[in-house]
């Protein structure tokens, strides 16, 4: 399909077609209406400068051609295929000069629309005050908060990652726990061994997984500070070790085990049995089946949905920003109460989220492709 | 129970919910015999064949290997499984795993088999099996044919006492059956102990010493496959079996 698309394409630029006159002329047309614009200091195609006329004269005769061609039709409707215009070589050469008008239009929208902007955002970024434009803000708040709003993204990456990776290693012993089931051959010891730990995971998943983080985030933070005060530590040494990143950190990791394990406990059930039977027709024990066979497949097939709930935490460790945990959010916030504007660097905020989110599923689109299994887009929520 | 006896089953019950599946099932199995239990679908064949190494537990009833009772809880179960192999309708290869440590998995894990000893065991089957050209291949890349065949050579290398094998070649295409059965033949010529579970009736009449038909939860008739194809004695038998040649005639 994309083969196919991208001949199109090719086929539409070296081609000689019908749409050679309409395309050049609309181009033509954008080319002279930029180069009738403002230009900026930056703009190397001054008003009234020898290029510019240069330019604007190959639009204009494109044109004309164009027009030419146009009037000929009108006049010879039925006979057009047999007067001069659809002589080969005219039809050749208005198809060259299509190129020089595309090529003229091409440094104008440089000139006129890529350099200006650049320069708007040099001047925003750089005035006395933050300007009354939206854009204008944005690039005043962005630049003028650019340190703040690099540490929330560097901060935000790494309570993701980490967060994911401590998750997916806590989730791997909660699942163990969650599938456990007593065997009619095992003592009574095991037996209630196996209960306990089956219902101590299902607990911790449904109460993880019925609360919002937001107020898990709170209670983590307020319940640990309230353990390092029993310890008799001054409130100074407890917010060293008790950091709000270290608190959101454990947030994002408590949080996401619960719904790791149960992606890999779905990742288990949809193991066929047969795996789990083979194994243990050969005299291996559940754990070593479950160890050698089972959980790798499991694991293998869960990559795409662990990749997923690193996207989710991206965005989700959002919330982390009501304990203080400086990541982009609050990083964000205190820009906006430093600039007092809000509107202008949340949108910010969304693109550099969006970004975020965008580049790590291009990564985890292409690990999926090495890995061999499918891939995903960018999930919503938990 | 003498020496000879590998297997004895007594009074074998086993129910799914409502459905009683085995009703009293007697069996007895001696080294170095080929026993087929042939049966229409949903006879018990593969539930009785799978109570034997507990893959499924049994209600109630005894199942003696060795002379120790499967059926006893305290009995060392993933030790008694080691002494019997058993090969699936569908293969269960390891799909994680490459042809060769589908093989050396078991042997390395479970007896504790060093690599390089455990793998050239594994070479030595697969040569048997005629798939020494696949060793290094991927096991979900082979035909049905290829991975029954790494299933029996994977069985193999737990050097089992007994195989159990639970419909071998009904996944597979008409084709290729032959090369799965040409491997029992030889297991069998070898004199191994095998129980197993067919709808390849002119393999169960070549290749076993006794045939068991299973109907409706129950051994109906057993006896040598001249007996049971020739002469049934049962009327049942004679209907399961005449039916079944008019469908392969077809």
């Amino acid at each position: 399909m994309n083969e196919i698309q991208a001949n199109r394409k090719e086929n539409f630029i070296t081609r000689d077609h019908t749409y050679v006159y309409l395309g050049g002329s609309l181009l033509s047309l954008l080319g002279l209406s930029l180069w009738h614009s403002a230009a900026s200091p930056y703009s190397f195609i001054g008003d009234g400068s020898i290029l510019g006329m240069v330019l604007a004269a190959v639009c204009w005769l494109f044109l004309v051609v164009s027009l030419l061609a146009l009037l000929v039709k009108w006049t010879h409707w039925n006979t057009y295929n047999d007067t001069i215009m659809k002589q080969p070589c005219i039809v050749k050469a208005s198809r060259y000069l299509s190129y020089l008008a595309a090529a003229a239009c091409l440094l104008l929208v440089a000139d006129r629309v890529v350099l200006k902007l650049a320069y708007f955002i040099w001047f925003y970024m750089h005035a006395e005050s933050n300007p009354a434009s939206f854009f204008g803000s944005m690039m005043y708040m962005s630049y003028k908060g650019r340190s703040m709003l690099a540490t929330g993204i560097w901060n935000t990456i790494r309570i993701a990652l980490l967060g994911t990776a401590i998750a997916f290693c806590l989730s791997i012993l909660l699942v163990f726990l969650r599938i456990q089931e007593p065997d009619k051959r095992d003592n009574d010891f095991v037996k209630f061994l196996k209960i306990v730990a089956n219902k101590f995971a299902s607990a911790y998943v449904f109460i993880i997984r019925g609360t919002p983080m937001m107020v898990q985030a709170l209670i983590f933070y307020y319940a640990g500070f309230a353990l390092f005060k029993k310890t008799g530590l001054t409130v100074t040494e407890i917010t060293q070790i008790w950091s709000f990143f270290i608190s959101g950190l454990i947030t994002v990791s408590l949080n996401s085990t619960a719904y790791l394990a149960e992606v890999l406990r779905g990742g288990i059930m949809a193991i066929d049995p047969g795996q789990m039977e083979a194994a243990r027709s050969l005299g291996m024990t559940h754990w070593q089946a479950m160890m050698k066979v089972v959980f790798p497949q499991a694991v293998k097939n869960s990559i795409p949905a662990i990749g997923n709930e690193f996207i989710i935490n991206i965005k989700d460790s959002s919330v982390l920003s009501v304990i203080g945990c400086s990541d982009l959010m609050f990083m964000t916030k205190s820009v906006a109460g430093i600039y007092y504007r809000a509107l202008e660097i949340y949108v910010v905020a969304a693109i550099l989220y969006l970004v975020l989110t965008y580049l790590s599923s291009l990564l985890l689109k292409y690990l999926s492709k090495k890995l061999d299994t499918p891939a995903q887009g960018i999930p919503s929520s938990n | 129970m003498d020496n000879d006896t590998i297997i004895k089953i007594e009074n074998l019950e086993k129910s799914f919910g409502s459905l009683h599946v085995l009703k009293g099932i007697n069996l007895e199995v001696h080294r170095g015999e080929v026993v087929c239990v042939i049966g229409a679908s949903g006879s018990g064949k593969s539930t009785l064949l799978r109570c034997i190494n507990l893959l499924e537990e049994a209600d109630s009833g005894h199942i003696w290997f060795d002379g120790q009772d499967l059926m006893d809880l305290k009995v060392d179960l993933n030790g008694l499984r080691q002494k019997i192999g058993m090969v699936f309708q569908s293969f269960n290869l390891f799909n994680n795993k490459s042809v060769l440590d589908n093989c050396t998995l078991a042997p390395m894990t479970v007896k504790k088999i060093p690599r390089a000893q455990a793998e050239e065991t594994a070479i030595r089957h697969l040569k048997t099996v005629g798939l020494g050209d696949f060793i290094h291949a991927d096991s979900r890349r082979l035909s049905g044919g290829q991975k029954q065949r790494v299933a029996i050579a994977r069985a193999l290398c737990m050097e089992p006492e007994i195989m159990l094998f639970d419909e071998p070649t009904s996944a597979l295409d008409p084709e290729i059956v032959g090369e799965v059965l040409d491997v029992m033949r030889n297991l069998a010529a070898e004199g191994m102990t095998m129980v197993v579970v067919t709808h390849e009736m002119a393999f169960a009449k070549e290749v076993s010493d006794r045939v068991v038909f299973m109907d409706q939860g129950v051994i109906l008739e057993q006896g040598s496959p001249k007996e049971v194809f020739g002469n049934p004695k049962e009327a049942r038998t004679r209907e399961f079996l005449s039916r079944y040649l008019e469908d392969k005639m077809e």
